[in-house]
């Protein structure tokens, strides 16, 4: 099955990424890990995302509860992903492929003692090494973490060992400080 | 407990004036009250809001302690059997182990074993294979194994338990008061000068007791005493559930981070052992080199550590007696103080070092002394009399299934709730709370804020750290105490307070669960 581009991530960012693309006559594939898609963003209230309901009238499909657990890469670590496979064992080609994981709580970044990392393509993420820098000992304050984020070129193209992947980009809270930055 | 009724009268003379409202104030409240001793307890803030409420909440068997220190581990014995009987509410008897891995040895273990037995506690020797398939938990390396009679105690629970049956008993408990100064009468000491937010108060006493921990140091220097006290700074980790049923404890000489004990739905981990200045007494929050330190030895006695996650770190101070030292070797034993004698102060008794587990002991010293200089005959009850809640021992509680964790954690006191109506409304999901448990903590306490309130009742110290529950905590709260627009301030309060204890371990599930927290309350003006 190959579609212009998979978007992984059912949130806000990852629905609006799919039906811009569709919208553009694209055809598309949208893998969300949620069943609901509902919303943690305090304004929505829990409420499920209004786009949900023009994904499928746009023509888009999409695999709910699913989740991208596999990247078939090209012959060498810096050519373009081939094809990405699912925790549901469906293997989905594309052109593109957009990351739309957002940060922790949905697992779009994963924090341990060490570090930072983002799991479905390894992308470099900028965080300092320092763990105490991570936070703000005011809750109510900005929280430094809230702005870790994938790196990107200015195409918007994951950087995996400094350098882009051609054909990964990054949208949605998973850019970090970037994408707050731009709201 | 701050209500109407333990409010100290004004003018009253009291015979005994307690300084200080951890488990050891609140015990020695108990035994001065039963023994018919006209008694005041004055807490700075909250009961337990020291280092009786930051520690481990282990119920020594006393093995710890059998080779460094007998004569510790015999009154820790002692006193485990005493708690078991007269505060069985407070007490889960869960069993410890001490387990030897290869780089212990097992010389140390049959010395150890010796010891025990010589301290008179039971410990039995255990086949290692056993203890492996029994508890797989448990570092597979291990070599030997001893079972010893340690338990889990609740310290907020069994100091609760305490000052409710002093004040049973007569007693007053004046709580968020702090003791500025001393009511001098030449050179005796004759009472306290205290500071609310009523103003500035005086009461007087024939005697006074400092049992403020590491604070009684700078409270003495006011009479015009020197103690000299060695602050040291222990860390714990509280694991998100119950990562073994027993207590594990290292089989070598005391180190770090060697403990590890179930305390309700969680463990906890400790501790380290710091050398800390007096002015970071009041400092607790948690470095990333003790987290790092914490884990490192914790995942010896249990290696999954690493993957379990962490809901907060903690700190507390230990009230060592300097001698000099680390702060593990310098003796934790009972320090008595007769000031009288000592330093030519009469009216003024210190009573500190020991342990949780030693607490009514300690007080059981200090009420004799206290006894001998009033001229008063009477013998101390308070190994013999079961404590409110734990006098009719509820082996497994009954009833609707929304009544029994208030039961559990109240025992016989949970027959004063009222489940019926909204009483029955599930309020903190993690810990099972209950809006009846809720209004009676409320009532019975006298909390001012929802920290106040988590210590009575377990609110918001599950896995979610106050999440779901805080909200409608505060509502209730602010209810009950008649002034609904403190409702937000209650929340904020209380987030603050859990991101404390957040921050040093925020990775994995804890920052998501962070994420999760400031998406709901991160701005100011979240809807309440």
């Amino acid at each position: 099955m190959r579609y212009d581009a998979v978007v992984i991530g059912g949130g806000r960012s990852g629905c609006a990424e799919a039906l811009r693309r569709a919208s553009d006559g694209q055809k598309v594939c949208l893998v969300a890990a949620g069943l609901t898609l509902h919303s943690l963003e305090p304004e929505l209230k829990g409420k499920p995302y209004s786009e949900l309901h023009n994904l499928t009238k746009a023509g888009i499909a999409v695999l709910r509860g699913d989740i991208v657990e596999e990247v078939l890469w090209g012959a060498t670590a810096s050519d373009p992903v081939r094809a990405v496979k699912t925790a549901n064992g469906i293997t989905l080609e594309a052109a593109e492929y957009v990351l739309a994981t957002g940060r922790f709580f949905s697992r779009g970044l994963v924090a341990d003692m060490e570090g930072v990392r983002e799991p479905v393509f390894g992308a470099d993420v900028d965080f300092p090494e320092d763990r105490s820098k991570w936070f703000d000992p005011d809750f109510f304050a900005p929280q430094p973490f809230e702005s870790f984020g994938v790196k990107t070129d200015k195409a918007g193209r994951i950087l995996k060992g400094g350098k882009p992947v051609e054909n990964v980009f990054a949208v949605g809270k998973i850019l970090g400080g970037k994408h707050d930055a731009g709201r | 407990m701050a209500g109407e009724s333990s409010k100290p009268t004004k003018n009253r003379e009291y015979d005994v004036i307690i300084v200080g409202g951890g488990i050891t104030g609140a015990c020695t409240a108990r035994d001065c009250a039963l023994r018919g001793l006209r008694t005041l307890l004055i807490e700075r803030e909250d009961l337990c809001d020291g280092a009786s409420g930051r520690n481990h909440g282990l119920l020594h068997s006393g093995a710890r302690y059998a080779v460094s220190d007998p004569e510790g581990a015999r009154e820790c014995i002692k006193e485990n059997l005493i708690l078991k009987k007269i505060a069985s509410n407070c007490v889960e008897r869960t069993g410890g182990l001490f387990i030897s891995l290869p780089e212990d040895g097992l010389e140390w273990q049959a010395n150890f074993v010796q010891k025990c037995h010589e301290a008179g506690i039971p410990a039995k020797i255990l086949d290692p294979e056993k203890v492996k398939r029994e508890i797989p938990v448990v570092n597979q390396a291990i070599i030997g194994a001893v079972s010893v009679p340690d338990a889990s105690v609740d310290p907020f629970r069994l100091t609760d338990a305490n000052a409710l049956d002093a004040i049973r008993h007569g007693a007053d408990v004046l709580k968020f008061a702090e003791v500025e100064d001393f009511v001098k009468d030449g050179g005796r000491v004759v009472g306290v000068k205290v500071r609310s937010k009523d103003g500035l108060a005086e009461y007087r006493g024939s005697q006074t007791v400092l049992s403020a921990g590491i604070w009684a140091a700078g409270l003495a220097e006011k009479a015009g005493v020197h103690i000299s006290m060695l602050p040291s700074r222990g860390a714990l980790l509280v694991f998100g559930h119950r990562v073994a049923d027993v207590v594990i404890n290292r089989c070598r000489k005391p180190a770090n981070a060697d403990i590890i004990v179930p305390d309700d739905a969680v463990s906890v981990l400790g501790t380290t052992s710091d050398k800390v200045p007096f002015d970071q007494c009041d400092d607790m929050r948690v470095t990333p080199a003790e987290v790092e330190l914490l884990l490192k030895e914790g995942v010896q006695l249990v290696p999954c550590l690493a993957q379990t996650r962490i809901l907060r770190a903690y700190a507390g101070v230990r009230p060592l007696v300097s001698e000099g030292g680390d702060g593990r070797s310098v003796s934790r034993g009972i320090v008595l103080l007769d000031h009288e004698q000592r330093d030519g102060v009469p009216g003024l008794i210190t009573i500190t070092g020991g342990k949780l587990t030693t607490a009514r002991l300690m007080a059981e010293m200090t009420t004799d002394l206290l006894c001998s200089k009033l001229g008063i005959k009477a013998r101390c009850r308070t190994a013999d009399v079961a404590l409110p809640g734990s006098e009719k021992p509820v082996r497994k509680a009954t009833g609707e299934y929304y009544s029994l964790a208030a039961k559990g954690r109240h025992g016989s006191e949970g027959r004063k709730m009222d489940f019926t109506g909204t009483g029955a409304e599930l309020v903190c999901e993690c810990e099972q709370v209950t809006r009846a448990e809720i209004v009676y903590c409320i009532k019975e306490f006298g909390v001012r804020n929802l920290q106040d309130l988590r210590r009575h009742c377990r609110i918001g110290m599950g896995t979610c750290q106050g999440n779901h529950c805080v909200r409608r905590a505060a509502e209730i709260l602010a209810e009950e105490l008649g002034c609904p627009e403190l409702a937000r301030q209650f929340v904020d309060d209380y987030l603050q307070e859990r991101w404390k204890g957040m921050t040093p371990v925020l990775w994995g599930d804890t920052l998501r669960e962070a994420e999760f927290m400031r998406n709901r309350y991160g701005r100011k003006d979240y809807e309440i």
